[in-house]
């Protein structure tokens, strides 16, 4: 067992709780902010060339994009689990279920590096590196040039995410969480679950026509 | 007062007889409760992390300042003075990017948020200390990385970093670009910081109607914190991926728009000038009531001011792009709200002045920087105003007339705010008292240098003369040697007054807690503040700005939890 | 923890179903290559899910307003910076080359 600390600044831990879930709440309000930028240059370019880029939409990878849909979902199903899992006492089940969200995590970037792969050897490549034949305009590529900014940014934070829980799985493997005290396992699956929701938005901008 | 006080510990609410409030006996303050270097570099205390960061924030401000002397040495002649044309755009590059992200964004809420805010708030500390503390270092890292990239080679493309320039400037921009960045993550945490100790943190009986001033500023600030400045982390990620990597993000011969750069510039960078003058403002906010011992004529009128600056700032952007090449119908939208921005401003300096009324006011230095303040704020704003009509913006922008209007509001604003604060909180934070006659010199020389320094841009910009220009013609002369001749008498004036404080945190007079008789709760402390602020966590049931009391009372409703 | 209504495994596993089904809704409906349109359902669609994944997911449904509020006003501001960009792209007015003389020429007598 491990005895949590209260810290000085705290009167309790319900308040402690409250505030570290709220701290996490505001730290992914500016990570939000942070795609936002992107969100915008992709607006205001689509704005530019708006048959262009549904035809670069047409031309792009749906299969991988949308697998990695579904890879994300399901990851974030597990690792919401995993909270109810250490709420009711079972950290092994909640090991279990972290893992398999590593993992799922860990195939969204393989089949993230296959896909890039392809595109590489199409030329659709980001800005100044475009060459891509069948489609030769500006809009496709300012398209191809937002979809490799806004994926890789995703990315790292798909890379953070699994950083992140990898944390998670040491602390709730070593009892740390328990069904009292489990603020930092609700802080990391918030991280996880952000990654989700940016893909969320993402996957139909990118992939879907 | 003795914990012993039987008016108190008759109160039925209050079941603890100890007094929340230190005498001085309970332990040790804050600077001698530990000694050594590892506790300072180890510190969770907000009041020792308010401490590194001011002894770095200055060292920033005097680095800035040096490399405005020297630009303005440079502009001592129409031709070349002291440096080539390449240098001297470096030169404003390091002065702008200096100023801005390592003083004046950090400068009042690392400093004086950091000391005051938990005090206010009858916290012992903020919500997450540690966190406190990782801001600190990040923001060294930043300075650091930024002083040194500049330093190896710098940038010549202004602070504002303009595409296409940005993309192809031969100088070294990604060590600029990332230190920057760095910088952004440490305000970020501040922001976070600060967010979460006023929603979670409050003492009992501190209602957000009752929380004071200069935290609602502080809250206010880190609203645009947390929100803005990742998109400068991303916008600044994306002209290092251009100018690293080639990837032409901006570059219109693969389709891209410059424009596109300044809107998410801009969406950080104006509400950033608000994060400049928010806590400055909210200093003001104090030093009146407590100069003029009276409650501020508007509690509401300033907190409503305040949020509403917080979020109608991130509406305005878009003027800064009037000559860009933007949408008339955006032009037209950013136009009108900045006017209407303006209006808050205007609540808050009616509010001040109002609050001298009938006022029993002590002539001392931080009123003296509060009269600083509005003749030179109010001057800057007004300006800020024309330059929003964009009939008139069209031959202002890129002058020196908006040169002056921003070192109105940024130096005339916050930079007299903050020395105001360094005076006004001096004896809470030190435990003594500066020597009053050289701070009134000070404050008085800093006014005039100031003036001196910045009345002729106004003149030179409304003739025509460009920002950023190396050489100039000779009819501009006569202007360029009065501005240069201020700065450096306002240099000398800073200097001056920081002389003075350094001396006094050795040789001053030992300070009371409450020398100015105020009210709010951070003068009810000793000075300098116990390590744990308080005894035990106080319930603080009477508003900071209630004159009607005297000292005693106020200190007699402070009750322990 | 202090929460009051924790949110159920029964819960967790109807809204992981809901995610699956508008996923495949939205994926089935892109087929369709509905103009403009398509695009507002997509992101509808996205929507519904994200709300799905912070309120039940992120336990959101269990948590005071001064969380929500965090998230709505992020939401906010992103709206704000998305809309206003967009908006100077699609309302300015560049004009082709003209090829007669202006007004202006004319009056001069250019």
């Amino acid at each position: 067992m491990h005895a949590h600390e209260l810290g000085e600044q705290y009167g309790d831990f319900a308040q402690q709780d409250h505030t570290l879930k709220f701290g996490m709440w505001v730290f992914l309000a500016s990570e939000v902010l942070l795609f936002a930028a992107l969100f915008a240059l992709y607006a205001a370019y689509r704005t530019m060339y708006v048959d262009d880029f549904r035809a670069a939409i047409e031309h792009n990878t749906l299969a991988y994009g949308t697998v990695n849909m579904f890879v994300l979902l399901v990851s974030s199903f597990t690792v919401a689990l995993s909270v109810w899992a250490v709420r009711h006492g079972r950290n092994g089940t909640a090991v279990a279920l972290q893992l398999t969200t590593i993992a799922l995590g860990i195939a969204f970037l393989v089949i993230k590096l296959f896909e890039y792969a392809e595109h590489f050897h199409e030329r659709a490549l980001p800005g100044r590196y475009y060459h891509m034949t069948e489609l030769p305009t500006f809009g496709a590529n300012r398209f191809f040039t937002m979809y490799w900014v806004m994926t890789g940014v995703h990315a790292l934070h798909v890379t953070g995410g699994v950083c992140v829980v990898g944390w998670l799985v040491y602390r709730t493997a070593t009892r740390h969480y328990t069904p009292e005290h489990y603020a930092g396992l609700e802080m990391g699956t918030m991280y996880w679950h952000l990654v989700d929701v940016i893909w969320i938005f993402l996957w139909p901008l990118l992939y879907l026509a | 007062m003795s914990p012993a006080d039987p008016a108190r510990t008759a109160a039925p609410t209050a079941p603890s007889t100890v007094d929340p409030l230190p005498t001085g006996d309970d332990e040790p303050d804050y600077l001698h409760a530990e000694s050594g270097v590892a506790s300072w570099l180890n510190t969770r205390d907000h009041k020792r992390i308010a401490l590194l960061f001011y002894v770095s924030v200055l060292s920033m401000f005097a680095l800035g300042g040096v490399f405005a002397l020297a630009l303005r040495t440079e502009l001592l002649t129409p031709n070349r003075t002291v440096m080539d044309a390449m240098t001297y755009n470096r030169m404003f590059t390091l002065h702008g990017v200096t100023m801005v992200w390592l003083f004046l964004i950090p400068s009042i809420p690392t400093v004086f948020g950091n000391f005051i805010l938990p005090i206010q708030l009858g916290a012992r500390d903020l919500a997450f200390p540690k966190l406190n503390l990782i801001s600190w270092y990040l923001y060294i890292l930043g300075a650091v990385v930024t002083v040194g990239g500049m330093f190896a080679g710098g940038t010549d493309t202004g602070w504002t970093f303009y595409t296409p320039y940005s993309d192809s400037t031969p100088t070294r921009l990604v060590p600029v670009l990332v230190g920057i960045f760095i910088l952004g993550i440490s305000s970020i945490f501040t922001g976070l910081n600060f967010i979460a100790t006023v929603h979670n943190l409050r003492a009992k009986g501190i209602k957000w109607s009752t929380i004071p001033l200069f935290t609602w500023a502080i809250y206010g600030t880190s609203i645009i914190l947390v929100i803005a400045t990742p998109v400068l982390g991303m916008t600044l990620a994306l002209v290092g991926l251009d100018h690293g990597l080639g990837l032409g993000i901006f570059d219109p011969t693969v389709g891209g728009d410059p424009v596109l750069f300044q809107h998410i510039f801009w969406f950080y960078s104006h509400p950033a000038v608000y994060i400049m003058i928010l806590p400055a403002m909210g200093v003001i906010s104090e030093m009146v009531p407590a100069m003029a011992h009276r409650r501020p004529a508007s509690y509401k009128a300033i907190v409503v001011s305040t949020i509403g600056i917080s979020v109608v700032g991130f509406l305005t952007w878009g003027h800064h792009m009037f000559t860009a090449g933007m949408s008339e119908l955006d032009a037209g939208f950013f136009g009108v709200l900045s006017m209407f921005v303006a209006v808050f401003s205007a609540i808050k300096v009616f509010t001040w002045t109002l609050t001298l009324r009938r006022g029993s006011i002590t002539l001392s230095t931080p009123i003296l920087y509060f009269f600083s303040f509005l003749f030179l704020f109010v001057f800057g704003g007004m300006t800020g105003v024309a330059l929003a009509t964009q009939s008139l913006d069209i031959h202002w922008q890129d002058t020196y007339f908006v040169v002056a209007h921003f070192h109105f509001i940024m130096v005339g604003g916050s930079v007299t705010a903050f020395l105001g604060a360094a005076h006004f909180w001096f004896p809470k934070m030190f435990g003594r008292m500066y020597n009053e006659r050289v701070g009134t010199i000070g404050a008085v020389a800093v006014f005039i240098g100031f003036c001196l320094t910045f009345v002729p841009q106004f003149l030179l910009g409304n003739m025509g003369m460009p920002r950023r220009y190396y050489s100039y013609p000779a009819h501009f002369h006569w202007l360029h040697v009065l501005s240069t001749g201020g700065a450096y008498l306002l240099g000398g004036a800073l200097f001056l007054t920081l002389a003075n404080l350094l001396f006094a945190l050795k040789w001053g007079p030992r300070a009371g807690g409450n020398p100015w008789n105020a009210r709010s709760f951070e003068w009810l402390t000793t000075s300098p503040p116990p390590k744990h602020n308080f005894v035990v966590t106080p319930t603080l049931d009477y508003d900071p700005y209630d004159y009607s009391l005297s000292e005693e009372e106020c200190r007699a409703r402070a009750r322990a939890r | 923890m202090g929460a009051h209504k924790h949110v159920s495994g029964a819960a967790y596993v109807v809204t992981f179903v809901a995610l699956l089904v508008l996923a495949t809704v939205s994926l089935l409906l892109s087929m369709l290559h509905w103009p403009v349109w398509g695009t507002v359902v997509a992101l509808v669609i996205a929507v519904v899910k994200a709300l799905l994944v912070l309120f039940f997911f992120m336990h959101l449904v269990e948590q005071r307003f001064s969380n929500r509020l965090a998230v709505l006003v992020s939401i906010l501001f992103v709206t704000l910076l998305v809309g206003l960009t967009s908006a100077d792209v699609a309302t300015r007015h560049t004009f082709a080359q003209r090829t007669e003389p202006s007004p202006n020429e004319a009056f001069y007598g250019r």
